[in-house]
């Protein structure tokens, strides 16, 4: 099978991608098709696109999962957290769609679902508090652009001001928290301030700035890389070299900064943000060279988004503010489709492990096509017309049919289409480093619910100036028990929890995570003494909760330990994995607890593919 | 079977009953039995297990010490006298004519090196009194001058020289070469990576050893040079090696039952990582336990002396991997990135590299593993004949810059010509100007020398064909 791509590839495969590449077309407006098969299997139009090309390729959709899979599912992906055995208990009575819809806007009304959903972001945005390079020097007051990204999300902030926020929040709102902390984002990547003393060191290091800044904007919002164009025009996307330098013009002001700026309750916090500075003039560099400035050129956006004029009327005089004021416009102008694009293939990406286009961050000819072209269209409609709301977008997309599929496998589909790609099946994923961490805090009675503020320290600062590292530390207690979004998240060494989890360092942006399996991961989940406390936390959680209910009692308690042995039994199983255990499980389960206590049972528990495996 | 009664019989439970008797995750269930700990590893449930090459090989194994920062050529392997007598001065226009780097700075004034070099073994090869153990093994030893790269800057370059390209997401050449080969090794994994440092990290970290888009078991595994050589290798004080193995049964039975449920692969490739997780817990102690090495080994290697010891013991560890049927080590000696105080800083890395590399070479010899052991040393690109003066600073703490166009690495051992010498650059050292020699010519190369044409190593991914070598590559013949 091959899915196809573009929609006009005919004849040999193109080399390079032209202004008639298919991301930068503007948006088709195509009605769901109407399928031959179950046609009551659709939910909304989402199923129709997917039935349709299922149909067209011999396959079907699988069933509907099963009710504690589903609710399990849900809660991961709105919320990062596991349902509480009374929550999977409730949903297996009634798994009506009433029951679903109820369930999917409570999560997407709780406070967790801005948690989970902004770690999301903050991967692709490269978040990272410290400098990175040699120095690695710490940044104070950067963690507030981490909790407006929670605030925003939570408030669910339309799209397009969320990303103007993020581009000239400080020149909307300036003197603002608000705006100064949604400017994190420019100021989020890795900065090198080890300039050389010649005066072309200065300038390559801004032009190496300013390369990255471009490329964290062009890629987070557009799905282009634009910064591949400094050197030459681009090898492989409509992008010349004159344009590149254009849209740098537009950020040429940006440096970093600390300013103390008023919180909501009028206290100065500090806040790690952008100060501007002289745009200058800028010029296309030949091949990239600081010392060969040739045109001039002002700030612009790119030729190839359509319909949208590239030049911003600006001269060499504009300041940094209403450059990127201008900058942000032209990207989340409603025209904009491959703005819309992106974003809607990214937030599907996180629901189904894999996008509708495979490389979220790149739409260009280096990028993956997609498996759904007229469904991406049909979403990025529906999102513009939709108030741009990512809540709406999460709502529409987790009450489709195609979400709630079962991930069982079945080999004849996966003759047909391995990779799932047409999505016969919903994909089974396994949980983040940062899920399985505060699951198993959860779970374990232990997760502490503060939210917002700086971050908790899981890593020790040694400096030797003017250097700093981070050596990782498994510090004990309750301010460390918190979601691991709040964690202090400096460039650099990451505790092997995080780390065999494929945690991503943010030197880099991780649009998509890399997925490993290895025998440290196996040493580390299986004697992290992290995961050893929490299994001895679990096991005392059980005992009380079970020795509580027996004292609740009132008909005469089972007497013998057997009777005992399995609710402890039964209730660690309900609270790690949301179900019973089977007959040869408990066994299993019971032979362990009496060779070794509950402790054991619960450490297992904890490794098991069933609890870091989302279905 | 119809949909209808799939959906009836989807929940778990019930599904894995009926899954029992009959229907595709027998397939499954099958694997499961033969990939019982007694049973002789096959493909499908041990990703790790041996394959043919595609030809007889030369090496069976790899030791890769990449020197990450990039050593300075000039001062250590590749002398050039002429630089004698142009030090101080400007490089000829000459040179400079068509370059397209912007980080080589075309005012920086050409630097003589400041060691003394002499001819060692009847090749009569060149070294720099920096390295006076790696000399002796001069005819062991075959040398490139005239290696080139794309790209010069530290972690693009590392990523080219690893994994290909200049990118990241591409798989490294451990892994390629234990996706291709499996390793012989049950209780180890087949690619392993240990690091030592003169006080900075490597630019690239992990992404080097990356499994890209290949399958997760074929990442380089990092092992530590201590008495827990594994993060988190220990079980907790007081459980012994029996009760571990029940817990581990029982996670295993818990596991195997999910895997039958949904046929996940992804189950099987964890249940394979705990079990090597667990042949690891007896095998990694072993391997760093030393009491068997000779005391004339160890002092060779340097462990009892503070300086050698970190590369040493990498080192030693490294030979017994390979005797262990590990296939891939690679050992990253951090950071040769040498902008200002070249010349003491070379002294510091030399002294600390110089005598467990020639260690490892000659143990290998003795132990008649040297013709089946390929060991390559080298950066990611090479240095500039010119000083570097960073910041003001005074005369006497040059450096020197990043160097892509012409810089030396050597192999030896795994079928390579010892004592020999492949290449030549300009006067300097600026441009090569015999046998240039690609990055991706060095890994068509590494790749022939193990048994595997380098076109023919590929994997599929997002539609196209990828293999290390992307589409370049040639032999060098000459080395052969």
């Amino acid at each position: 099978l091959t899915v196809t791509a573009a929609p006009d590839l005919k004849g040999d495969p193109p080399r390079r991608a032209g202004d008639d590449w298919w991301s930068l077309q503007p948006l088709a407006s195509v009605d769901p098709p109407k399928n031959a098969g179950s046609s009551d299997w659709a939910n909304n139009p989402i199923d129709q696109f997917i039935q349709h090309r299922l149909e067209s390729n011999g396959l079907a959709h699988s069933p509907r999962a099963d009710a504690r899979t589903l609710v399990r599912r849900l809660y991961i992906d709105l919320i990062g957290l596991p349902p509480s055995p009374e929550t999977v208990e409730s949903f297996e009575n009634d798994s009506s769609p009433r029951a679903w819809n109820q369930l999917v806007e409570d999560l997407l009304a709780s406070q967790h679902y801005g948690e989970r959903w902004a770690r999301h972001w903050l991967d692709v945005a490269r978040f990272g508090e410290s400098d990175g390079f040699e120095y690695n020097a710490p940044r104070k007051g950067l963690w507030q652009y981490r909790d407006w990204v929670i605030r925003s999300l939570n408030n669910d902030l339309p799209y397009d001001q969320f990303a103007r926020m993020q581009i000239s929040g400080d020149a909307l709102k300036p003197d603002s928290l608000e705006g100064n902390a949604a400017v994190g984002f420019l100021v989020a990547g890795k900065r090198n301030p080890v300039i050389g003393a010649e005066p072309l060191m200065g300038q390559l290091n801004q032009q190496d700035a300013l390369e990255e800044l471009t490329g964290a904007i062009s890629q987070t919002f557009l799905g282009l890389t634009t910064n591949c164009a400094r050197c030459h025009d681009h090898k492989f996307d409509p992008i010349t070299a004159e344009e590149y330098y254009q849209f740098v013009a537009g950020l040429a002001g940006v440096t970093h900064g600390e300013k103390e700026v008023l919180d909501d309750h009028g206290t100065v916090v500090p806040v790690y943000t952008v100060v501007s500075g002289d745009p200058g003039t800028m010029h296309v560099y030949e091949r990239g060279d600081v010392a060969s400035p040739g045109k001039e050129v002002h700030p612009g956006g790119l030729r190839a988004v359509r319909d949208l004029q590239p030049s911003f009327g600006l001269d060499a005089s504009a300041p940094d503010g209403q450059r990127r004021a201008k900058l942000a416009e032209w990207i989340t102008d409603s025209r904009n489709a491959i703005f819309l694009r992106v974003i809607v293939n990214r937030v599907w990406h996180y629901h189904f492990g894999a996008g509708i286009v495979d490389t979220p961050s790149d739409l260009g000819f280096n990028g993956g096509r997609p498996s759904h072209p007229e469904l991406l269209d049909w979403l990025a409609i529906w999102l513009r017309d939709n108030g741009y709301s990512l809540k709406g977008l999460h709502k529409l997309i987790v009450t489709s049919a195609a979400y709630q599929q079962s991930s069982i496998s079945n080999l004849a589909a996966a003759k047909i289409d391995a990779s799932n790609r047409l999505l016969w099946r919903q994909n089974a994923r396994r949980v983040e480093a940062e899920v399985l961490r505060d699951s198993v805090l959860e779970i374990a009675g232990e997760l502490n619910r503060k939210r917002h503020g700086p971050g908790y320290h899981d890593v020790k600062m040694v400096s030797v100036p003017p250097a700093n590292y981070y050596i990782p530390i498994d510090p004990i207690g309750e301010e460390f028990n918190r979601r691991t979004i709040y964690r202090w998240n400096v460039r650099g060494q990451r505790s092997a929890l995080l780390d065999t989890f494929d945690c991503p360092d943010p030197s880099a942006t991780a649009p998509r995570r890399t997925i490993t399996t290895t025998p440290s991961q196996a040493l580390s989940q299986w004697n992290h003494p992290f995961m050893l406390r929490m299994s001895e936390k679990l096991a005392q959680r059980v005992q009380s909760e079970i020795v509580q209910e027996i004292a609740r009692q009132t008909e005469p308690v089972g007497s013998t330990t057997d009777d005992i042995s399995t609710r402890l039994i039964d209730r660690a199983w309900q609270l790690v994995l949301g179900r019973n255990p089977e007959a040869d499980e408990r066994a299993t389960s019971k032979k362990l607890m009496d060779d070794h206590g509950l402790e054991l049972v619960c450490r297992v528990l904890f490794n098991s593919n069933e609890f870091v495996l989302i279905d | 079977m119809e949909l209808q009664d799939f959906s009836k019989i989807q929940s778990r439970r019930r599904f894995f009953r009926h899954c029992a008797g009959g229907i595709g995750t027998v397939a499954l269930a099958h694997l499961l039995e033969t990939e019982g700990r007694a049973a002789a590893p096959s493909p499908s449930t041990d990703p790790l297990v041996p394959r043919a090459p595609h030809f007889a090989p030369k090496a069976k194994s790899v030791i890769y010490l990449f020197m990450s920062g990039a050593p300075s050529q000039m001062d250590l392997i590749h002398p050039k006298t002429a630089a004698r007598e142009l030090h101080g001065k400007p490089v000829p226009e000459s040179m400079l004519e068509g370059l397209d780097d912007i980080l080589i700075r075309s005012t920086a004034r050409i630097f003589a090196s400041p060691r003394t070099f002499t001819r060692h073994g009847e090749s009569g090869m060149w070294f720099s009194d920096l390295l006076p153990y790696t000399a002796k093994r001069a005819d062991d030893i075959c040398m490139i001058h005239s290696m080139h790269t794309d790209v010069s800057n530290h972690h693009p370059g590392q990523l080219l020289m690893n994994c290909g390209q200049p990118r990241f997401g591409l798989p490294s050449m451990g892994a390629w070469v234990t996706y291709g080969l499996g390793s012989e090794s049950r209780n180890l994994p087949g690619f392993v990576v240990m690091t030592s440092n003169s006080g900075h990290g490597i630019d690239g970290g992990s992404s080097n050893w990356t499994n890209g888009f290949l399958p997760s078991n074929y990442r380089g595994v990092t092992f530590r040079s201590s008495d827990n050589p594994v993060l988190h290798l220990s079980n907790p004080p007081g459980i012994s090696r029996e009760s571990q193995r029940a817990r581990l049964d029982a996670l295993r039975q818990l596991n195997e039952a999910r895997l039958a449920t949904t046929g996940d692969r992804e189950i099987a490739a964890r249940i394979h990582s705990y079990e090597m997780a667990f042949r690891m817990q007896s095998a990694a102690p072993e391997l760093v336990d030393f009491t068997g090495e000779s005391p004339s080994t160890l002092a060779s290697y340097g462990i009892g002396d503070e300086t050698t010891r970190p590369f040493g013991t990498n080192c030693l560890m490294a030979r017994r991997m390979i005797e262990r049927g590990v296939r891939f080590v690679q050992l990253y000696h951090s950071t040769w990135d040498d902008h200002t105080d070249l010349n003491k800083n070379l002294a510091t890395n030399c002294s600390m590299t110089d005598r467990p590399t020639a260690a490892l070479l000659k143990d290998l010899k003795e132990r008649g593993l040297l013709d089946e052991t390929l060991v390559i040393w080298g950066g990611e690109f090479g240095r500039t004949p010119m000083a570097e003066v960073r910041r003001g600073q005074t005369p006497g703490r040059e450096g020197r810059d990043h160097h892509p166009f012409a810089f030396s690495m050597w192999m030896a051992g795994g079928g390579v010509r010892g004592g020999h010498e492949v290449g030549k650059t300009d006067e300097l050292g600026y441009h090569i100007v015999e046998d240039p020699i690609h990055v991706h010519d060095l890994q068509a190369t590494i790749l022939h020398l193990l048994g595997i044409d380098h076109t023919r190593l590929t994997y599929r991914h997002r539609g196209r064909d990828f293999r290390l070598t992307d589409v370049g590559g040639r032999i060098i013949e000459k080395a052969l």
